[in-house]
């Protein structure tokens, strides 16, 4: 099992069973300090859970009493968006109530860097720069990267700059390739939402030319994320998603503010959310089964034929729906684009292109994967086949061997 | 000389920087800069001309519905398709974008511009009177950040915790379209994918509800939202109207149960003109004075292009000629607004052209302005290439109009389309120059104006959604289209201009002999607004809003360099958002 950090699950009996957790208070509800969320989240089922347990585990992370640096780099906001749609707990009920102390975002704080001549204005009460010093100085908080960290041009990382700071008497840019280092070095542990902070995502397509970075992985490589290039060693608990479902957000969170263990797979996210592949449990499924496959948009069936890339992208979608259960994006009538996986995007685009068209299968007999895709839609076996096909196995090799079998499926 | 860098100016998407330089305590030179690079297009070429929607509207996680408009519309031009998308898919097209328009205003006003309005100086400036102490008491409770130091309390203000579920409401309410929000996959070139069933529909309007019940509750009660438009914006309103309505307020209580919604609350008491001249009331905030363009040497222009398709089938994508062929009128009006009792001008799309001799870009040809359908960007390749106090210092460019800079967004709507409302407080603002003694000099155009014009057309804007919900969407059944197919063309261009919440939107695309993106070129509403300098050394419409202002509304006050609130106001009128700014392309 994966644990976040040592000194964070010091004291915790891993292992202990619900019946000796209840809470004194008689409510009959679990007591949630030394639970991990995402495992009874998918075991109960994630909406079922969050609906009867909120309150729990809003009492829980209570008395975490965490701060949260909330760090942006090159990305479109669409994180922090998402993390506002927040269903259960509600967000603002999580800063308020169950005081995650959200205490640096960009996007959201009251302060703001303030300068003048060469001299930082004011004190923490108004300057955010001054703010993110002195909690970084003061360690022991939750870092959360949204966005990709910018490497260029030649490593300098100035196509990120995220603020001003004084250094030697000089006001200068801080870049976030800069701020991420600083912020890394002292946290209690590390967060990196949405595909961008967790494998490049959009951000690092290819053809741009801004070298930009994911935080502990570019696309499926370990070696080329910007801790690696920094030459630093962290652990890391990846959420992707472009943009990341807010419950994969805020249950994680509150799994980390609270020092439980997260059960990950092979790129660190959070096994409870990302087991399943998309295609499994798809709104649309029975007409794949029944092989009634559109041709063009908008006619209501399987979008396999589209480009559909449910079948090798692996996320809880279907089952969480988003947007407090709203819709998702097969049922739409939008193809799976695969936003949640580490080669996002080149590896699935033309986005409306099928899986075995798209040269995803790495130059293997189109009709063999072809089968393997109908067999592993059945047959989870295959689909793992098809998906580490997917994701690019020449990277794979990069990685420590000791970091293979981790994998707590 | 003291030179002010704000730096991030956070509230915002990120990356921008302001610097202004004081002399004898006014602002007497600025600079507006985006501080990140994303080489968002250049990552295009070469791809399937079908996948721009996904990637482009990936720019902005508040946008993500106008740039797939605008992304869908520039491919339908190229494959001439414009004219055959299907009306029930436009009417969703207009569904997704009404709510992106309602929940990029609510955000900024609640979320970014108006918590300023509780920063601890007000109360040192308001706590001498009961009336300041109860505005104060108001402002603070209604639009404190969590966290934040206002002078009384450190909780969520009541405003601000209604405004994050009201997006996150809204949030939900584009999902039954659109699968997801933000970047739902819902909008393809052709059309949509969705087709809404009796149950989304009913949904949507009991949604829709909630939301107009939020926006009545903020802005408009007592009054209904069709009462107030009815009384300000339909037809030819009374001009006293809303004179008459704010001396009907009572003093002695400034709570939102006495008629003294948010709208009221900053109408008032954010004017000088309103609050002292008309009311003769102790306090207010002077947001009339700031951030308008006074009459120096240097032009500018109020520019918009079309929005929200009219409810038939088919639309044209660059027809600015047509004044009736979208909901929202394109125009442009010149910045001394001498032509106010006239019509806005139409504006021609050919007078575009981006300039970066102040950007971290360079034009390899000879052009110093080149329009958007042939542009191109090359990076400044090297680190030291990037210093914020050099000739060069953005990362945004710098587009005009016919070589003048433009602001966009919804001042600049309501000004060409002389919405009355806003038309009205505009005069007031003119005639009180000439009324009243001397030094009391109001610019027609300032963060006041600019921030009644977004809660009007977040009122305005909501009606038409109640139509488009109510009146023309209807429940799929096999007489429906939602989608028609599109073919590529090869060696080919097009285009899509729109308007986005913050304002004008455009896309640009060409495509090679194997139909596969040759160039793709997209010109935001903040590239306009916080564009830096140009080749000529004009101001972009930030910078050039905040030449001659003092630190704070009331001057300069001890220490008021390290908490400049008359920067804050300004900048983040403009709703600033540089994710979408600064993504550019290599063109060729």
């Amino acid at each position: 099992m994966y644990t976040i950090s040592k000194t964070m699950v010091t004291g915790f009996a891993l292992g202990d069973g619900m019946d000796t957790e209840r809470q004194k208070d008689g409510s009959g509800l679990p007591a949630f300090g030394r639970r991990t969320f995402l495992t009874m989240a998918a075991a109960a089922g994630a909406a079922v859970f969050l609906a009867s347990h909120a309150p729990a585990v809003a009492a829980a992370v209570a008395d975490a009493d965490k701060k949260i640096l909330w760090l942006r780099g090159a990305g479109c906001g669409g994180c922090t968006a998402s993390f506002l749609n927040g269903g259960n707990p509600d967000i603002l009920a999580a800063i308020e109530n169950i005081r995650i102390e959200l205490s640096y975002h960009d996007g959201l704080m009251g302060q703001q860097g303030i300068f003048i001549d060469e001299k930082q204005g004011n004190t923490e009460r108004f300057n955010s720069i001054a703010r993110m010093d002195n909690l970084i100085n003061a360690g022991g908080y939750l870092l959360v990267v949204e966005g990709a960290i910018p490497n260029g041009p030649d490593g300098s990382g100035k196509y990120g700059v995220i603020g001003s700071r004084i250094r030697n008497g000089q006001i200068e840019s801080l870049t976030m390739k800069t701020a991420f280092r600083d912020a890394a070095e002292n946290a209690d542990a590390i967060l990196a939402i949405g595909t961008c902070a967790a494998f490049g995502g959009i951000s690092a397509a290819g053809g741009s030319a801004t070298d930009a970075r994911g935080v502990a992985y570019t696309g499926s490589s370990r070696f080329k994320g910007i801790m690696g290039e920094l030459g630093m060693k962290k652990d890391v608990i990846n959420v992707p998603g472009c943009p990341p479902h807010p419950d994969w957000l805020l249950l994680t969170i509150a799994d980390m503010v609270t020092g439980a263990p997260i059960e990950t797979d092979d790129y660190r996210r959070p096994a409870a959310f990302f087991r399943e592949a998309v295609h499994t449990s798809c709104p649309r499924r029975g007409y794949y089964d029944d092989a009634r496959r559109d041709g063009s948009l908008a006619e209501g069936r399987c979008l396999y034929n589209l480009g559909c890339k449910g079948p090798v992208a692996y996320a809880d979608c279907p089952v969480r729906r988003w947007n407090a259960g709203a819709s998702m994006c097969t049922q739409t009538g939008g193809p799976c684009i695969a936003c949640v996986e580490p080669e996002f995007p080149d590896a699935f685009s033309p986005f409306f292109s099928r899986i075995e068209d798209r040269n995803l299968l790495g130059g293997i007999n189109i009709d063999t994967g072809a089968k393997i895709i109908l067999g592993g839609a059945v047959l989870g076996a295959g689909i793992h086949a098809v998906k580490r096909i997917a994701i690019g196995d020449s990277d794979r090799e990069e990685e420590p061997p000791k970091e293979k079998g981790k994998r707590g499926l | 000389m003291v030179r002010i860098v704000i730096d991030p100016v956070t509230r915002t998407t990120g990356g921008l920087r302001f610097a202004a330089e004081m002399r004898d305590g006014s602002v007497v030179d600025a600079r507006c800069s985006g501080t990140t690079y994303r080489g968002f297009e250049q990552m295009l070429v070469g791809r399937d001309p079908m996948d721009v929607v996904y990637y482009t509207q990936r720019i902005c996680g508040m946008c993500s519905t106008p740039h797939a408009i605008a992304a869908a519309g520039a491919v339908e031009s190229l494959c001439e398709a414009s004219g055959e998308v299907p009306k029930d898919a436009l009417v969703i097209r207009n569904i997704l974008n009404g709510l992106a328009w309602i929940r990029s205003h609510v955000e900024n006003l609640y979320l970014s511009f108006l918590p300023d309005l509780a920063d601890p100086f007000y109360w040192e400036l308001l706590k001498f009177s009961d009336t300041g102490t109860a505005l104060y008491g108001e402002l603070a409770s209604r639009f404190n950040v969590p966290g934040y130091a206002s002078a009384v309390m450190t909780a969520p203000g009541s405003a601000y915790a209604d405004a994050v579920r009201c997006v996150k409401l809204i949030g939900e309410t584009e999902a039954i379209l659109s699968g997801r929000s933000p970047h739902g996959p819902a909008i393809v070139p052709g059309g949509v994918t969705a087709r809404p069933t009796a149950s989304d529909l009913s949904r949507l309007k009991s949604n829709y509800a909630a939301i107009v019940d939020f926006l009545e509750r903020r802005l408009t009660a007592p009054l209904s939202l069709d009462q107030w438009l009815a009384n300000t914006h339909a037809g030819t309103p009374d001009p006293n109207y809303i004179l008459d309505h704010v001396n009907a307020l009572p003093l002695k209580d400034l709570s939102a149960g006495k008629g003294w919604n948010d709208m009221m609350l900053f109408t008032v008491f954010g004017s000088r003109m309103m609050s002292s001249d008309f009311l003769a009331l102790p306090v207010y905030i002077e947001l009339d004075t700031l951030g308008g363009y006074p009459l120096l040497d240097q032009l500018i222009g109020f520019l918009n292009h079309g929005a929200f398709y009219r409810v038939r089938d088919g639309y044209a994508p660059l027809d600015a000629a047509q004044a009736d062929a979208y909901q929202v009128a394109p125009g442009f009006t010149a910045g001394s607004l001498q032509n106010l009792f006239a019509s806005a001008e139409s504006p021609d799309p050919a007078r575009i052209a981006e300039q970066v001799g102040s950007s971290f870009y360079t034009y390899s040809g000879a052009g110093l302005a080149v329009p958007p359908a042939g542009g191109e960007t090359i990076p400044a390749g090297s680190a030291a290439d990037i210093d914020y106090a050099g000739q060069k210092y953005s990362f945004v460019k710098a587009p005009r109009y016919g070589g003048v800079p433009c602001e966009v967004g919804p001042m600049a709507r309501m000004i060409n389309s002389r919405e009355p409302f806003i038309f009205n407080i505009m005069k007031m603002l003119h005639d009180s120059n000439s009324r009243f003694a001397a030094g009391k000099r109001y610019t027609m155009t300032s963060v006041y104006t600019r921030a009644l014009s977004r809660m009007q057309e977040t009122l305005v804007v909501a009606r038409w959604l109640g139509d488009w919900i109510n009146n023309d969407l209807e429940v799929h059944d096999s007489a429906r289209r939602y989608c028609v197919p599109v073919t590529l063309k090869s060696g080919r261009a097009g285009a899509c201009l729109t308007e986005a919440p913050r304002g004008m939107l455009g896309h640009w695309i060409r495509v090679d002999h194997n139909s596969r993106i040759a160039g793709y070129q997209i010109v935001s509403p903040t590239t306009w607004n916080a564009s830096p300098r140009d080749n000529e050394t004009r101001y972009g419409p930030m910078e050039l809003s905040t030449i001659g202002i003092k630190t704070t509304p009331r001057g300069n006050m001890p220490g008021s360099e390290a908490n400049p609130l008359s920067l804050y106001h300004i900048i983040r009128s403009f709703d600033p958002c540089v994710s979408c700014a600064v993504h550019t392309i290599r063109g060729k």
